[in-house]
């Protein structure tokens, strides 16, 4: 190739290039001057050439005011060393850009102390943008990781750690330092370590965040840390480990408590139940399937309204809508209705039904909790206590009505001239006295008996005496009723308290006197057995019907209530007896042939030998 | 003309202290019976102004009574007054649903027991 050609083909590579090609001469003391610019100057300057190459100053002039000293510096240094000079510096361009120029220049030495730079300019602020996104990116990448409360960290293929996030000691159970360098197995137990290589090893066959739990045993307690491991690049892992024991702990406490809710429903004692909106069962416990004889899935397929006795119903309706009425704005206390309820064969039992209604966050109703108590004995007894109540009322106020109005008429003053009337009225007022002392001398006797204040003074006593004692009582009725009375001989000993023994006996005897005709006798003895004393009290009386010879021993139960009108008696004997044998560890029953006479039974305890 | 009433009560006193109130302070005409059965049949054989009966009675008692003079188209007329010590609710309760005339409570006062009747039965005291 021709001079000539060179020439043409270096001006043609100059003008394509979009770098800017340049030579600049610096003669000391003088200001620079271009000796060649190529046209890629006037697009990164926005200066067309000729002007620059007419001034350099104006070149000069475009340096951002930070970056000037700098690059003096530069050019003193390569004009120094005479090593090639590499700078980079910001201009600002008369549009008032700023660009990122870099120069790679060798200087040349001339005659008369000029020295030539050679060399390209290139806009490097795309790679400048780019390269401060980067660290901006890298800066807010490290930031981040720092304000995760979490252990991170590098690890390799075969378990060594690489790196480690500085910071966040203060929530590690681990402090980071000596971490790095070290192997998995000596940082860990065993058993950890092996979970923690088998998470590296599958992070990085498989590219998928490895997620596993591990409990760690540290200062005496447990504590839990999750962990994570995702594969960065062929060879390593990143590790995050994060200490939640606090939620672990909750998690743990939530299970406890719902274990606890769970067992104090199911064990309770009384019926239990969750019950929907529709009056489906929802949740029951076995106390409550056991009360109404359903199985579990039997009652779970049953609405509670049709197990209600129908005549019921209208009641637990009543308490349903009147208990939502008024809960509507502030939830009151469950209250609570007592309804029969249907068991699965039939059986009628009376229940006590609490409902509270649990609501949901708007307040709606979402389904009731129930509570549910078998009360079937309590009614029974309630029952009978109202009778009782009525019964002694009635018995009470039968002498009190005659006493009263007999002392009311004679106080009239209209008897005055009637003698026979006045006395037949006062016996008859004497006579209810008498009744309603008796009467209320039992009530009072059996109250104590059963309400269990009373402790029997028991010693050993000998049967024979508690009989004669009973008899010498009561000898003074049988004589005017013509029975004779009498008591076989016996050595037997009880171990009981003899004053209620020989009460029982004179309550005995004396039914025995009222129901034996006159010339009879009635028998008192007993027999010893293995272990009890077997007293029998035998009369020739009327007997009594095989149907009332357990009821008789309950309060109030005469064979025919006129009895206690004409026989003078309370009604409340034989519950007495019944009382006292029983708190001797007794029993006491009667034999009967109507027509024929009865015996009544009672055992009594013999001492310890 | 003097009423005529059937008191009917187990109790032997009290069947007496009835008797000597109406006939003495009243000044009415007594018949007495000591059981319901023969309540009943006093009722029906005899001509009476009104019934003065004892609720708790054994064997037949004042509530089975009341169910036969009702139930007998000879009785069902003649107005009933109970006499009892039944002072529960649930008597009271039972008392309401029955077509009776009124109730005496015992214990009763003497002195007051006609007046009670008669006001029961709107008859001039």
């Amino acid at each position: 190739m021709t001079f000539p050609q060179n020439e043409v083909r270096f001006e043609q590579l100059s003008t394509a290039s979009p770098s800017v090609i340049y030579s600049i001469e610096e003669y000391p003391g003088r200001p620079a001057r271009f000796d060649y610019l190529s046209p890629a100057f006037e697009e990164i300057y926005e200066i067309p050439v000729a002007k620059a190459m007419e001034n350099a100053a104006i070149a000069f002039d475009t340096f951002h005011p930070d970056d000037l000293s700098g690059y003096q510096q530069a050019v003193i240094r390569s004009a120094k060393t005479m090593q090639p000079l590499q700078h980079e510096w910001r201009i600002i361009t008369p549009s008032g850009k700023i660009k990122w120029v870099q120069a790679n220049s060798r200087p040349e030495r001339r005659q008369e102390g000029v020295l030539v730079w050679h060399g390209v300019m290139l806009d490097i602020t795309d790679r400048k943008q780019t390269e401060a996104a980067l660290r901006e990116s890298e800066a807010t990448k490290k930031q981040i990781l720092k304000a995760i409360p979490d252990l991170i960290f590098w690890m390799s293929a075969d378990g060594i750690c690489l790196d480690s996030m500085p910071s966040n000691d203060a929530f590690q159970l681990f402090p980071d330092s000596g971490r790095v360098g070290k192997n998995l197995y000596t940082v860990l137990p065993p058993d950890l370590a092996e979970m923690r290589r088998q998470a590296v090893e599958k992070a990085l066959q498989t590219g998928d965040v490895q997620v596993y739990e591990q409990r760690i045993m540290l200062h005496g307690g447990f504590y839990y840390e999750e962990v994570r491991v995702v594969g960065v690049g062929d060879d390593r892992v990143l590790v995050i480990v994060r200490n939640i024991t606090s939620r672990k702990q909750a998690e743990i406490a939530l299970q406890e408590s719902e274990e606890r809710f769970r067992s104090a429903f199911q064990d309770a004692p009384i019926g239990m139940a969750l019950i929907g909106l529709d009056d489906r069962w929802l949740k029951v416990n076995p106390v409550l399937c056991n009360m109404f004889e359903y199985s579990e899935a039997e009652l779970l397929t049953t609405r509670m309204f049709t197990m209600v006795h129908p005549e019921d119903r209208s009641i637990l309706q009543q308490y349903i809508e009147q208990y939502l009425g008024q809960s509507q704005t502030k939830d009151k206390k469950a209250t609570q209705v007592e309804l029969r309820y249907q068991c699965k064969g039939g059986q009628i039992i009376w229940v006590r039904l609490n409902l509270s209604v649990v609501r949901d966050a708007q307040r709606h109703p979402s389904y009731y909790v129930a509570q549910i108590q078998d009360i079937t004995q309590e009614h029974a007894v309630n029952r009978m206590k109202d009778e009782f109540i009525s019964i002694v009322s009635h018995e009470l106020r039968t002498p009190l009505t005659a006493i009263q109005g007999f002392l009311g008429l004679l106080n009239t003053g209209i008897y005055t001239n009637n003698p026979e009337k006045t006395q037949r009225m006062l016996k008859l007022a004497m006579d209810n006295g008498d009744r309603l002392v008796r009467l209320v001398n039992d009530i009072l006797d059996l109250e104590r008996l059963s309400s269990g204040k009373v402790q029997l003074a028991m010693t050993t006593c000998n049967a024979s005496e508690l009989m004669q004692q009973a008899v010498d009582s009561i000898h003074s009725i049988a004589d005017q009723a013509a029975v004779t009375l009498a008591v076989v001989p016996t050595k037997a000993q009880v171990w009981a308290a003899s004053d209620s023994i020989i009460q029982t006996l004179t309550n005995l005897l004396s039914n025995a006197i009222k129901f034996s005709p006159p010339q009879t006798t009635v028998t008192l003895s007993v027999q010893t057995q293995t272990d009890s004393v077997l007293f029998q009290v035998r009369d020739r009386g009327r007997g009594i019907p095989a149907d009332k010879l357990e009821s008789i021993f309950g309060r109030f139960q005469q064979v025919d209530v006129s009895d206690s009108r004409q026989k003078g008696g309370t009604g409340l004997g034989l519950a007495i007896c019944q009382s006292i044998v029983q708190q001797h560890g007794g029993n006491i029953w009667v034999e009967s042939t109507l027509g024929e006479g009865s015996t009544f039974y009672f055992t009594l305890p013999t001492p310890d030998p | 003309m003097t009423h005529c009433i059937l008191v009917v009560d187990d109790e032997e006193a009290l069947r007496e202290l009835a008797t000597m109130c109406l006939e003495d302070l009243g000044g009415w005409q007594v018949i007495s019976a000591g059981s319901g059965v023969e309540g009943l049949k006093q009722a029906e054989t005899q001509s009476v102004d009104a019934i003065l009966l004892d609720v708790s009675m054994p064997n037949m008692d004042g509530f089975e009574c009341y169910e036969k003079l009702k139930a007998n188209p000879v009785t069902q007329t003649i107005p009933i007054v109970l006499l009892t010590a039944k002072v529960l609710p649930s008597d009271r309760t039972r008392f309401a649903q029955m077509e009776i005339a009124g109730v005496v409570t015992k214990p009763f006062d003497p002195t007051q027991i006609c007046q009670q009747i008669a006001q029961f039965l709107n008859w001039e005291p």
